[in-house]
């Protein structure tokens, strides 16, 4: 018997042979509640959570904290009016926003909420999951391929310019995203010899996965907010060069159809993060060693899967408090050439140590030693191949052919500036007037000159104007002025 | 077909309803493909037909087939089938004349004979009798399937590997297309603009809005600036060179000056 | 109901793409009708590895599946580069060797 099937074996997966369909129906409908719930809060929790990091309150009205803030909000969007825009292809205008919310809800059906654990009221023991298949992993990354053609075909049947490009966007972005985000979950199933997301869970009752593999993990993370197309990735809607990309013809029901799965989706990803890479339900380490992993039976491990799902939502939230939006072209050479080199590159380590570790019997420690040595040749040569200075990296960039020597000029100018002391940067230099790079000085302002020549000696006055010529020493002056 | 069914394997009522239901809507779609115009509604009929086969493999036991189905068919192929249609213009609906004359009735004949070939050969051959995977599935169909692939298969494994990589370096190379002239940068660009000002022909500030005086949601009015004549570069490009710049209304501009001069005197009165 | 149906049904696919390739001018259509022929072909294997107990009809699926999407993404690129040259995706418009 090969080595893998022993893995496979040793981790005890889910049991599902006792759940009636009953049990079955009850979970879905949990599910449900708890996802359509989920929106809710995590819409106040966004706002709240936005409005801290921006210096204000956030909704706060409605409710306890304004939590009940949420309601009234979908409630006004359910009610609005539903236009159907007149050059849509009908059909696909109204098929595309279902796409989208379905495929989001059926992802959590993998998700191990906890291990078995006894329904209250009930003798039904049965495991916090509504159930688990071979092939989970692979379930979880099709469905997610799945939702996108609610993104796509929906940009592209509203018959208008903006949201078609949106969705031309968003399948460039899926196609080059899913694949590295794929071969960082690769890495995870090789080391945990499974793909089931109950055994996953198991495999990591050591190490969290985040921990022993962590270019996987941060390949992950990156990817995953490229798949759920939020800032600093949310190109296909971008509202500030696309209008609402996708979703600008939608209204009423059908844009929160898309609204609803946008939510579910950052929560799909963030509970297979949590399962692959976070231990799932299990709890953190000091708490796990309390009462013999008293924490990780029952009902608790509920709370932890909870507390590390909305952990990563404040991540999501906290990203698009912080960072600004990728041009478009620096989106795909970053996908292209960094994350998927990066996870193909650490997909082979991985593979290579897994095997090492599996397959040889005579000589492993042998040829681990020689494969070590190998890597550190290799480190060496790479180091001295960085440290090596590359020939012809300057001055080869092509500027337009009328401002090349203007261009030049101006190139000219800021090195002279750099290099002599004492000399000011002109800002005209190029034609036109830039602002100085860092490191450069203004000439002094005419105005400041002006300003303090009467209080004193003229040439001590122009020194201390050659000196303070970045704009903070100089913000006072104006503001007297402007105050006065 | 009785004496398949009396075998070891036993089919079960949930497969046969799931078989009813969705092999007529995989047929029915996959006849747009002979019959629909739009490429879109095509490819959408396309990724229901290849969903529903997803569905079928999974109920002939091969989980991993199947949902490898849907990431490679749905996740990549025919999302590069989109891609690619609104790349090439969406409404590309073919001529509907025949080049070669008749075709469409000896492609029918063709199809035709296909269907009797095929149920002449099926309709002779000894089937075995259903066997089932439940053996070869015992430690999960994916390791049965790994075991397969990465053990007897694995030299046509590396050949098919191999094939990807040329057929993706092959595409790269077909769709590649030589720069001719540098690349234009945002830098680029922003520095162009300045130029243009500094020599007095352009403008860094943003064009201005059009219909900005029009009383209804019109992209094709030019603003109008301070003495009441049209702005023309307010309109997009586009529609100036097609010619679908909107005529302004003199009356309607009378009217809204009228309207104007009354609010400010009132504001004058008050 | 029995396996024999998945068959027909695989037919019945296969002869609809065949029909495809044989009829449509849009060259995106017919690559789709191959697909469908490949995947008819898929459901096939599937169906026998079923009836005769093993795996291997799987495993020639799956390297079916795998050569499929070699096939399309070949056949795209080549899409794309004749209506860059020729602003057309109709298979008609090729004909430079036409007479």
């Amino acid at each position: 018997m090969s080595p893998t099937t022993l893995l496979a074996q040793t981790a005890p997966a889910a049991d599902f042979s006792n759940d009636t369909l009953g049990v079955m129906i009850g979970k879905a409908v949990a599910i449900l509640l708890f996802l359509l719930l989920s929106v809710l809060f995590a819409l106040w929790f966004e706002r709240r959570l936005i409005g801290r990091m921006q210096q204000r309150l956030g909704p706060n009205v409605r409710g306890p904290l304004g939590l009940a803030q949420s309601i009234p909000d979908a409630l006004k969007l359910l009610l609005k009016e539903d236009i159907t825009v007149k050059g849509a292809d009908k059909f696909i205008y109204l098929l595309a926003p279902l796409i989208s919310v379905f495929s989001a809800f059926m992802v959590f059906a993998v998700i191990p909420f906890g291990p078995e654990a006894r329904i209250p009221f009930t003798d039904i023991v049965t495991p916090l999951q509504l159930t688990d298949m071979p092939v989970a992993v692979l379930y979880f990354l099709g469905i997610t391929a799945l939702g996108v053609y609610g993104i796509v075909l929906g940009g592209w049947s509203s018959g208008s310019t903006y949201p078609l490009l949106g969705s031309v966007r968003s399948t460039a972005q899926v196609i080059s995203y899913e694949l590295s985000m794929s071969l960082a979950l690769v890495s995870v199933l090789i080391v945990s010899g499974s793909m089931a997301t109950s055994q996953i869970v198991a495999a990591q009752e050591t190490t969290w996965w985040v921990f022993a593999l962590l270019p996987a993990f941060v390949v992950y993370f990156i990817s995953m907010v490229g798949e759920v197309n939020r800032l600093p990735f949310d190109l296909p809607e971008a509202e500030g060069e696309l209008v609402g990309g996708f979703q600008t013809e939608y209204s009423s029901m059908k844009f929160a159809w898309y609204y609803l799965a946008e939510y579910i989706n950052m929560l799909n990803v963030s509970a297979i993060m949590v399962t692959v890479f976070f231990g799932g339900w299990r709890a953190p380490w000091p708490l796990s060693q309390i009462g013999d992993g008293m924490l990780n039976e029952g009902w608790w491990p509920v709370l932890w899967f909870l507390l590390k799902l909305w952990t990563s939502m404040f991540v999501f939230v906290w990203l698009r408090g912080t960072l600004l939006r990728f041009r478009y072209d620096q989106f795909m050479r970053f996908g292209w050439k960094v994350l998927i080199p990066v996870a193909l590159a650490w997909v082979v380590i991985v593979a290579v140590w897994q095997g090492l570790q599996q397959f040889t019997v005579i000589g492993t420690y042998d040829l681990r030693t020689w494969l070590f040595a190998g890597a550190g040749v290799l480190l060496a040569i790479a180091l001295v191949l960085a440290l090596l200075p590359e020939k012809g990296d300057k001055g080869e960039k092509p500027a337009l052919a009328e401002h090349s020597d203007a261009a030049r000029r101006q190139q000219v100018a800021r090195t002279e500036g750099d290099q002599v002391e004492g000399e000011y940067f002109d800002a005209f230099a190029g034609g036109f007037p830039v602002p100085p790079m860092p490191g450069q000085k203004l000439p002094p302002s005419p105005r400041k000159v002006k300003v303090t020549t009467p209080a004193g000696d003229s040439s001590d006055a122009a020194q201390r104007s050659t000196a303070g010529t970045d704009p903070d020493d100089e913000a006072p002056d104006t503001k007297e002025t402007h105050d006065g | 077909m009785n004496v398949l069914a009396q075998a070891g394997l036993e089919i079960s009522t949930g497969e046969t309803v799931l078989f009813w239901v969705l092999a007529p809507i995989a047929v029915l779609c996959a006849l747009s493909l002979l019959f629909t115009r739009r490429p879109v509604r095509i490819a959408v009929a396309m990724i229901a037909v290849l969903v529903s086969l997803a569905v079928f493999y999974i109920a002939n036991e091969a989980p991993f087939l199947g949902v490898a189905q849907i990431v490679v068919y749905t996740g990549a192929i025919m999302m590069l089938f989109l891609f690619v249609i609104m790349l090439v213009g969406v409404d590309a609906s073919e001529a509907r004349t025949e080049r070669l004359p008749g075709q469409r009735l000896i492609a029918a004949g063709a199809g035709l004979g296909l269907i009797l070939l095929l149920v002449a050969v099926g309709s002779r051959a000894t089937l075995p009798q259903g066997q089932g995977l439940a053996a070869a599935n015992a430690d999960s169909n994916a390791v049965g399937v790994a075991r397969l692939i990465f053990g007897e298969y694995v030299f046509v494994f590396e050949l098919v590997a191999a094939l990807l990589i040329t057929a993706a370096v092959g595409a790269i190379i077909l769709a590649h297309r030589e720069r001719v002239e540098p690349k234009v940068t945002q830098a680029d660009l922003a520095r162009r603009r300045l130029a243009d000002y500094a020599s007095g022909t352009g403008s860094v500030a943003p064009r201005p809005a059009p219909g900005v005086y029009a009383r209804h949601n019109a992209a094709d009015m030019p603003a109008l600036d301070a003495a009441g004549e049209p702005i023309e570069h307010s309109i997009t490009t586009v529609l100036r060179i097609r010619g679908q710049r909107g005529e302004i209304d003199t009356d309607q501009i009378e009217q809204i000056e009228a309207t104007a001069d009354h609010t400010s005197t009132k504001e004058v009165d008050g | 109901m029995s396996l024999t149906h998945y068959l027909v049904l695989a037919a019945i696919l296969f002869v609809i793409g065949a029909l495809a390739v044989l009829v449509r001018r849009n060259a995106l259509v017919a690559l789709m009708g191959v697909e469908l022929m490949l995947n008819a072909g898929n459901l096939m294997l599937v169906t026998f590895a079923r009836m005769h107990g093993g795996l291997e009809g799987q495993v020639l699926a799956f390297f079916v599946m795998v050569v499929a999407a070699a096939e399309v993404v070949i056949g795209l690129a080549i899409v794309v580069a004749i209506f860059r040259t020729r602003n057309s995706a109709s298979i008609d418009d090729v004909d430079l060797l036409r007479n």
